[in-house]
């Protein structure tokens, strides 16, 4: 028994040790009971939408956000929305990440194109921004979607 | 409560898929590695049930999959009468101790595995690699009942994630339909019976209070500690590889046809979660090799080597060459991906280069993936400074994270896109279970842990 004692001990010394290497500290009080401390909170609220919100944060809010700009009665099958890149609404003070057109559509169920896919050309809607409002609105015309795309190019597009 | 007893009946199901596999191949284990072995394999049963539906072109309804999951559970249990009374037999006999000093270890491991399989459950999918592939897919197969459905109809000119192999996405729709909304569970029950299959596989060499701190430390290595929160593809991959090594190691040792079998089934499996690790399975056969004309049986090889390699080859044509050609609606040439410049050597050893020296012995290694490469490296100096302290399974361990060190940067040349800070990082996860095992069999350990019973018992 009392060898067991003394190797608890030495088991108590070395986890601590190694829980206490300059690198481990700090990875286990952000990681482990960082985490451990958000359970604390996460706990209390389990519904579905809160936790995306969380996880996804303005990419996800946002994207819902432009769903919702569509009008009621739109086929949303039918619709194919060009989005600017992350940088076009950055500077129109928005904070959205744009999510590529298969994350967008698992977020929404919406169908996406960017402006350097060659589906951008066939998109019937297309998102702008001005003074942190966002705007849904329908191409009426090629040339004004052309003439959007070839504005927009002037912003980096990244994933 | 609801989602935790269907949790653990998905567990129980897999349980039995795995068991059933393992007693027609009739490898018995010990209980610790019997139960966790057999969950893992169950696992890998269920990710495939909705991919040979598909491939059936049968509707992935929910009673079409959890009729076939049952199904396919019970099939495989026709002849594991024997099985079942070894297990019975040798749980009877097997005296659960918890030593005093297992305790702390067990605590920490405990509280960190509670941790992780919390935010797994709780948080969605987040990597892009899942969100615009597998996860994607899986979401509007629950819908749509197919895996070949409208998400092949959006603009994916931002991604090729939508070629992966099925295996996360039928995982995804098995615990979606379960009731997961996010899927993801599957992973927490990969970590833990992994978990506890390495600290079986400790126990057999090594004292319990250095098993305890071995285990640790390989759970607090960051990024391997993180992609158990996350679902994506290197984990499992890094999980069946092992196990796979595992097996090859066991039957060098007895020779049993069940063991070389079993070897090949699980490399399958890692190649059909991550496809390139069919280049990793090439390049154990010369251990293969190796090993047989050592023992002066070459004409057995290469039967050993086709039950090890044949799976392998199979589930890449089934899940690559045939499903994305002759499934999928969109094309997708890989030997587009390939370096068109194979005789240019020099960017193979930049890429070894980069791995030891930005990621495996310097530069982020920390950041990455903790302490745990010092810790081995410490381990294999004292081997090699230590007298009679090599024996051939420690060896065989060390040819297998060789061939990881070398294969991953062959990857990494052979395919451009297999990157080093996304691909490559990950891909070397499959490094530290093997580094774990090593320590499991070094002279150096298992003498100090001799020493400690010793003394103990005194």
């Amino acid at each position: 028994m009392r060898n067991s004692i003394v190797l608890t001990f030495a088991s108590v010394l070395l986890l601590l040790w190694f829980c206490f290497l300059p690198h481990n500290r700090q990875w286990f009080n952000q990681r482990i009971i960082g985490y451990w401390n958000d359970f604390l909170i996460q706990k209390n609220d389990l519904t579905i939408e809160h936790r995306k919100v969380k996880r996804w944060e303005e990419s996800y809010t946002v994207s819902k956000q432009i769903t919702n700009l569509l009008p009621e009665g739109t086929d949303s099958s039918k619709v194919l929305v060009l989005l600017p890149p992350s940088a076009y609404f950055k500077e129109r003070k928005i904070n959205y990440h744009v999510p590529e057109p298969a994350v967008f559509y698992y977020y929404t169920g919406l169908k996406t194109t960017w402006i350097n896919s060659a589906e951008a050309l066939k998109a019937n809607w297309m998102v702008t921004a001005d003074n942190g409002s966002l705007k849904l609105v329908p191409v009426s015309d090629q040339k004004i979607l052309l003439d959007s795309i070839n504005a927009f190019k002037k912003y980096p597009v990244d994933l | 409560m609801m989602q935790l007893l269907i949790a653990i009946s998905l567990l129980i199901l897999q349980f039995i898929a795995g068991f059933g596999v393992l007693c027609l191949l009739k490898i018995y284990l010990k209980p610790g590695l019997f139960i966790s072995l057999s969950v893992l394999i169950g696992v890998a049963v269920f990710s495939f049930v909705p991919f040979a539906l598909q491939l059936a072109y049968i509707t992935l309804t929910a009673f079409n999959v959890f009729a076939a999951l049952i199904a396919v559970s019970f099939l495989l249990n026709l002849k594991s009468k024997n099985g079942f009374v070894y297990l019975v037999q040798s749980l009877r006999s097997y005296r659960f101790q918890w030593r005093l000093y297992e305790i702390p270890s067990l605590f920490l491991i405990l509280f960190m595995v509670f941790v992780s399989v919390w935010r797994c459950y709780y948080y969605p999918p987040t990597p892009r690699d899942l969100t615009s592939g597998a996860e994607v897919i899986a979401e509007y197969a629950v819908k749509e009942k197919t895996m070949i459905n409208s998400v092949f109809t959006v603009d994916l000119s931002t991604t090729n994630n939508q070629f992966k192999p099925p295996f996360l996405t039928c995982l995804q729709i098995i615990y979606k339909y379960a009731g997961f909304p996010f899927g993801q569970v599957w992973l927490s029950g990969v970590f833990i019976f992994f978990t506890l299959f390495l600290y079986s596989a400790l126990n057999e060499k090594l004292h319990k209070i250095i098993t305890g701190l071995l285990l640790v430390m390989f759970i607090a290595i960051p990024e391997m500690y993180g992609y158990t929160i996350m679902a994506l593809f290197d984990y499992s991959n890094a999980v069946f590889f092992c196990l796979s090594v595992y097996f090859l190691i066991e039957y060098f040792a007895n020779g049993k046809s069940g063991y070389i079998i079993l070897s090949g089934v699980l490399m399958a499996i890692a190649v059909y979660v991550r496809s390139e690790t069919l280049i990793l399975a090439g390049l154990v056969l010369p251990v293969i090799l190796f090993h047989h004309w050592r023992k002066n049986n070459f004409s057995k090889f290469f039967k050993t080597a086709a039950c090890f390699f044949l799976p392998s080859v199979l589930i890449y044509l089934l899940s690559i060459t045939i499903y994305i050609n002759y499934y999928l609606p969109t094309l997708y040439k890989i030997d587009s991906l390939l370096n068109t410049n194979l005789a240019n050597l020099n960017l193979f050893y930049q890429r070894i280069s980069d791995v030891a020296g930005k990621y495996l012995l310097a530069g982020n290694i920390l950041d990455h993936y903790g302490y745990f490469t010092f810790i081995f490296v410490i381990v294999l100096c004292a081997d090699a400074f230590r007298k009679n302290s090599w024996n051939q399974v420690s060896l065989n361990w060390l040819w297998a994270i060789f061939i990881i060190f070398i294969g991953i940067s062959l990857i990494g040349f052979l395919f451009p896109l297999y990157d080093l800070d996304h691909s490559t990082k990950r891909g070397l996860l499959k490094i530290f279970p093997l580094m774990l095992l090593y320590m499991a069999n070094s002279g150096f350990l298992v003498s100090i842990s001799e020493d400690i019973k010793k003394w103990e018992r005194s």
